[in-house]
């Protein structure tokens, strides 16, 4: 009896459009609508593999940190990583682009791949965080950590969360963590670089600065923050040189031309500083303009 | 010659009195009449004439006897009350007057005349008078005295020889009347010859001269042919059966009787009789036997065989005994038998078959079976006669019948009487009848030896019939099982179902009863795979019909589980889990479902959803099963609902995450399991990432309920500061504070509070805040006595707090204007002085609290205040003196100044040894490493890190 009663519930969900089809059977069948046995079939998982986790694409070589993030990546670089048939890079690109709900989207289709891979889960706290969502953020990227203790990307990634919370001492830790695991990793080297300088740290940060700088000569905040700590040690000349090979349209940005005009200046070059000055954007707000304007007395402009 | 023909009239009286009372009356009359005038005649006489006198006594004989018979007819008139009442003396008074004068008169006859030549006769009335009034010896006495003196061969000596021969026959004195009837017949061969003859032949016959007294009948029988003698051919040829009888010349008698035409069958018939009579049992069943051909109608064969069952019934041989009833049975059916006779044989058959029976009751017969069996069947059989021949009580007699076998444990046979005995009992309304079978019925069905064919076609209906009467008996209470029990091998599952209704109706507290009898039913319909029926049966435990226990209870819903689930495991199983989902769905929805089944399929359709990542499905039905699941199941499963609860946060459904959270930690709240402190946690952690205040309020409360780890309570308790702070929800969060303080928290306590103290300074509230920034250096100072690891944060804020006074004192430093006349200068300078001290112990102390930022500040002040105080005195010129008063001035304060500076630089150092040793990250750290340049060099970058997305190339 209970066969048959199977039986006919087996022909009647084949006829679901059928209006013989009883109530409880249509309402039941609306609940498995659209799934079929296929659909249980297990997707094979990526696991988690170190030489892998690279943006692979060649994105920009005026770009230290390319192949590890693209937060410095211009729009039309990121439309590019969108494209990518990797969907972490592709969230990634998404969520910089601010195109948060598709993003996720992409991110929750991968989800039965990719959700034992460390990469998906501190994507998705990127993700997360770049939408203002820093305790969820946090979350993921502690569920990355708990997947593999010792990736770097989500050590370095809390460590920006601290700084974002102006809790510095703790960020140093954690980027200085994501450095150690990771020897080659270069973003946490380019953060421990800038918060030292920022701090004060010349020499510490020269160090790091040298280090990514010796990789890539043509990044420019790597070669402005070089050249930054050897203006800060009195290189006035090297700090020229470096500032030198910074493309003029980088040139014109204020954080960097106010510092290549000083060095100039220092280097007593007054003419080469107040050309650079003048060629600086306009900005009318913000801590630098206070440095700005003792720059531009300094100038005698 | 007068006397013979009195006597002669006197006979012919005696053989008409008793139907011609008139005649009597004319006799008495005349007797009256002779009387009177006899005692005239003797009166003249004066009594001289013995003659007349001896008339008299006849007269008065015979009119006594007259008399008599008339007081015998009156008495026997009267009923039998009125007997009791009247005297016999006195009934009779008034022929025993009669009697009396002819004795006297005799007597006076024998007294005055004892030569008297009739004197014979005298002596016969005497004997006669004798005889009357029952003197028998005398009137033997005076016969024999009468044949004395009475001479041979007359008509009174014959006639007083024949009355002593009677007497003698009718006191069986028979050697004595032998002489006296022979010599009777041998001298006189009259009309009376025969009867005489007869008397003889008995009295032969009763002295065993059998030859000669069969001799003498037939002589008597062929003599009665004779028109001449009195005709006694009829009881000649009856008692020459007797004599051929006791002579054993049964085959003479047969061929006596056949060569003159007796009637065969009547004088058989007779003898067999007289042979029982005598105690020949052999002969009297050889001649029934013979008579038996004679037969001519049902009467005669009836009384032939009501004859030789008597005469078996003196034996012991019950089959020929019964084999005689049985011969009545057809003519007790044509209705030839009396209710006597039909009484006898009920007698008979009674006694017979209770001897029977209590011999097969009797120990001594139980080792002998076959004995035993054969009484058993007997007694049977004479009950069965009973029941035929009294079959107004034919049930009673079945009955007995049934009782018999059953004492001999042949219950197959018992059964067949019981039921027989039941059928009929029940046609008479005999309802003790029907009660004692239907036990014996009941009682015999019950025992294992009954065989398979009898139990089939009597018990089903014995056991409906015996409940239809008896419904709450004791004895039904065991039979409504049995016939239960009788239905089921028999899958008459319908009527075993009604056994089981009634049984519940008659007996309400037959629980355990009822619940073997349901369970049985059930594992019917569950091997039949017949769920419909499962669950209607299970419907009546679950409204409560049925009261079963706990475990079986457990059993029929593991059992409908099992039922409904077989299916959809088998779908599972084989690979189609869209069948499986579809099934576990139906059993959801159906009405019928078990909370059990509803608990199970709900969670299998969420896991099912899980399995296809679902999310929103799987929480849907997660959700519905943890409605329908209880503390237990949700034990069973909290693994499981912990990893989807986890899966839902990582599908980003965080608020049906912590929905599930909640929900499964509500059900294991009273329960000490692992993963509730898991539930509390996750639950915490999505309400603090989404900033869900109420939520997570709510769960702090239920932890405490819950009773969640302390630990664990302490880290949310954490998380909901947190998330307080973050919403600056100040007053919650002091409420929170004062509530759940303790020591082990302290040291993630300290920030919050500055943060309320902040909040309180910005409002205005400077008391509240005072009162805030005192606990928290209460706390910070009970702390470290309690070795409270205090964080950073809460070091910086303690030393925020220090940092205020170690302002003041700087404060107190620059405030002092130094300026003249030259003592005052010196005054000032050395409160300045003394002030710079104070402050830097102060500043030094700060150091000591090892917040990284407080550092670099004191730092900060300290130089700023040493170096602002080494300027303030270089650059001190004092007024209106002149150059070589200045320069010398000046020059004295360089003393002063140059360690000042001095001490510059060394803080300098320090500080920066201490940046760079502590890797202290701080915006004044620039101070420390200024360079010589006008304009010190600043970085400026985006503010906060890069995050990084990848791991990058190796």
């Amino acid at each position: 009896m209970i066969n048959i009663i199977f039986a006919i519930g087996l022909i009647l969900s084949s006829l679901v459009s059928c209006s013989t089809v009883d109530k409880d059977q249509e309402k039941s069948n609306l609940y498995y609508a659209g799934y079929s046995n296929s659909d249980f079939k297990k997707e094979t998982p990526v696991s988690y593999d170190e030489y892998k986790d690279v943006y692979q694409e060649k994105i920009s070589e005026d770009d230290s940190l390319s192949h590890e993030t693209i937060a410095r990546i211009d729009n039309d670089g990121l439309r590019d990583i969108a494209d990518s048939s990797d969907p972490i890079s592709k969230a990634s690109a998404l969520c910089y682009q601010k195109k948060f709900n598709e993003a996720l989207s992409v991110l929750d289709q991968a989800y039965n791949v990719y959700k034992n891979h460390p990469g998906y889960w501190n994507q998705m706290g990127t993700c997360h965080y770049l939408m203002g969502k820093n305790k969820l953020a946090l979350t993921f990227y502690n569920k990355a950590k708990d997947i593999n203790k010792e990736y770097a990307p989500a050590i370095n990634n809390i460590g920006v969360l601290y700084q974002d919370e102006l809790n510095s001492q703790k960020a140093l830790v954690a980027y200085k963590e994501a450095a150690r695991l990771s020897k080659f990793s270069l973003t946490p080297i380019f953060n421990l670089a800038n918060i030292y300088l920022q701090n004060g740290f010349v020499q510490e940060a020269k160090q790091y600065f040298s280090a990514l700088y010796n990789k890539n000569t043509s990044d420019v905040d790597v070669t402005n923050g070089l050249a930054n700590c050897y203006l800060q040690e009195g290189n006035y000349g090297r700090a020229i040189e470096l500032y030198e090979t910074i493309d003029s349209k980088y040139q014109r940005k204020v954080h960097i031309g106010l510092n290549y005009a000083l060095a100039l200046k220092y280097a007593n070059r007054d003419s080469d500083a107040k050309k650079i000055f003048s060629k600086l954007d306009k900005i009318s707000s913000g801590p630098i303009l206070k440095y700005y304007l003792q720059v531009k007395k300094i100038l005698g402009e | 010659m007068i006397m013979i023909l009195i006597l002669n009239s006197i006979a012919s009286v005696r053989l008409h009195a008793l139907t011609m009372s008139e005649r009597e009356q004319q006799l008495s009359d005349i007797l009256t009449e002779e009387l009177k005038e006899i005692s005239r005649i003797n009166k003249q006489t004066q009594s001289r004439n013995p003659t007349l006198l001896l008339r008299m006594a006849e007269l008065l004989l015979e009119k006594g006897r007259l008399i008599k018979e008339a007081e015998h007819d009156s008495y026997m008139s009267l009923d039998e009350s009125a007997r009791k009442n009247i005297s016999i003396k006195d009934q009779f008074e008034k022929s025993r007057k009669y009697f009396e004068q002819a004795q006297k008169t005799c007597f006076f006859i024998l007294k005055k005349f004892p030569s008297f030549n009739d004197i014979g006769v005298v002596y016969y009335i005497l004997a006669y008078n004798a005889k009357e009034f029952y003197q028998l010896d005398t009137a033997k006495k005076y016969f024999s005295k009468s044949l004395n003196t009475t001479q041979r061969g007359t008509l009174a000596y014959r006639k007083a020889q024949e009355a002593l021969a009677e007497l003698y026959y009718n006191t069986k004195e028979y050697r004595k009347a032998i002489p006296l009837y022979e010599a009777s017949i041998n001298a006189v061969d009259d009309k009376w010859w025969t009867k005489d003859a007869f008397n003889l032949a008995w009295c032969y016959y009763r002295t065993n001269r059998f030859n000669e007294a069969s001799s003498l009948m037939e002589a008597v029988f062929r003599k009665s042919k004779d028109l001449k003698y009195i005709d006694l051919s009829s009881d000649a040829s009856r008692d020459l059966a007797y004599f051929y009888a006791a002579a054993g010349k049964v085959n003479d008698a047969i061929k006596f009787f056949q060569n003159n035409n007796v009637p065969m069958f009547k004088r058989l018939f007779n003898m067999g009789g007289h042979l029982v009579k005598n105690g020949d049992f052999d002969g009297a069943e050889k001649t029934y036997y013979e008579a038996e051909k004679y037969v001519a109608n049902d009467r005669e064969r009836a009384d032939l065989w009501l004859a030789i069952m008597n005469l078996y019934d003196k034996g012991s041989n019950n089959k020929k005994h019964l084999a005689a009833m049985e011969k009545l049975k057809p003519l007790n059916t044509n209705g030839v038998l009396t209710k006597d006779e039909k009484g006898t044989i009920v007698y008979q058959a009674q006694s017979r078959a209770a001897r029977l029976q209590q011999q097969v009751i009797d120990k001594r017969y139980q080792k002998y079976k076959d004995e035993l069996t054969s009484k058993a069947n007997d007694a049977v059989m004479y009950l069965q006669m009973m029941a035929f021949f009294d079959s107004e009580n034919d049930q009673k007699h079945l009955f007995h019948a049934g009782e018999t076998y059953y004492a001999i444990k042949q219950f197959d046979k018992a059964i067949q009487y019981y039921d027989q005995a039941n059928a009929s009992a029940s046609v008479k309304k005999d309802i003790e009848t029907m009660k004692l079978a239907s036990n014996g019925l009941i009682a015999s069905l019950g025992e294992e030896s009954v065989s398979k064919q009898t139990k089939d076609k009597y018990i089903e209906v014995v056991y409906k019939a015996f409940l239809k009467s008896n419904p709450k008996s004791q004895k039904s209470f065991m039979i409504y099982q049995r016939l239960f029990n009788i239905n089921m091998e028999k899958k008459n599952v319908k009527d075993a179902e009604a056994n089981l209704f009634e049984m519940h109706e008659n007996f309400p507290s037959s629980h355990k009863e009822q619940e073997i009898m349901l369970a049985k039913i059930m594992d019917h319909y569950k091997n039949a795979n017949d769920r419909d029926n499962v669950i209607r049966l299970a419907g009546y435990i679950k409204n409560g019909t049925f009261s079963v226990s706990s475990e079986y209870s457990k059993k029929v819903n593991i059992l409908l589980l099992t039922m409904q689930f077989e299916n959809v495991e088998k779908a599972s199983s084989r690979g189609d889990k869209i069948l499986a989902l579809q099934g576990f769905i139906q059993i959801y929805q159906d009405a019928n479902s078990t909370p059990e089944a509803k608990v199970s399929a709900s969670y299998n359709v969420a896991v099912t959803f899980y399995e296809l990542g679902d999310g929103t499905k799987n929480y849907q039905w997660l959700d519905r099963a943890l409605d329908h699941m209880q503390t237990a199941d949700v034990l069973r499963f909290e693994e499981s609902i912990l990893n989807m609860s986890k899966e839902l946060f990582d599908r980003r459904l965080y608020k049906e995450s912590a929905a599930i959270n909640v929900k499964t930690l509500d059900k294991l709240c009273s329960v000490n399991t692992k993963t509730k402190k898991s539930f509390y946690k996750n639950a915490m952690v999505i309400y603090t990432a989404l900033s869900d205040i109420n939520s997570a309020e709510k769960l702090s409360v239920n932890g405490v309920k819950c009773n969640i780890p302390k630990e664990y309570r302490d880290l949310a308790f954490l998380d909901y500061v947190e998330l307080l702070e973050r919403h600056e929800r100040w007053s919650e969060l002091e409420r929170q504070i004062d509530k759940n303080f303790e020591w082990v928290m302290a040291q993630n306590l300290i920030r919050p509070l500055y943060n309320i103290y902040k909040a309180y300074v910005a409002a205005g509230r400077t008391q509240q805040a005072v009162n805030v920034k005192k606990r928290i250096v209460d706390i910070y100072r009970q702390g470290k006595e309690k070795q409270v690891a205090f964080t950073l944060d809460s070091l910086d804020v303690i030393a925020s707090f220090e940092i205020e006074k170690v302002q003041q004192a700087m404060a107190q430093v620059t405030l002092i204007q130094l300026k003249f006349p030259e003592k005052v200068y010196n005054e000032l300078l050395q409160k300045k002085l003394k002030c710079l001290d104070d402050f830097t112990l102060q500043a030094l102390q700060v150091l000591k609290i090892g917040s990284g930022r407080a550092i670099v500040r004191i730092y900060k002040y300290l130089i700023e205040t040493y170096d602002g105080v080494a300027v303030e005195i270089e650059k001190f010129t004092p007024p209106d003196k002149g150059p070589e008063y200045v320069t010398s001035f000046k020059k004295s304060m360089m003393s002063i100044v140059d360690p000042i500076r001095s001490k510059v630089q060394e803080f300098k150092t320090d500080a920066r040894n201490t940046i760079m040793k502590n890797d202290i990250l701080s915006d004044d750290n620039q101070l420390f490493f200024e360079s010589k340049l006008p304009l010190t060099p600043r970085y400026f970058y985006i503010p906060g890190g890069i995050v990084m997305d990848k791991g990058g190339a190796k």
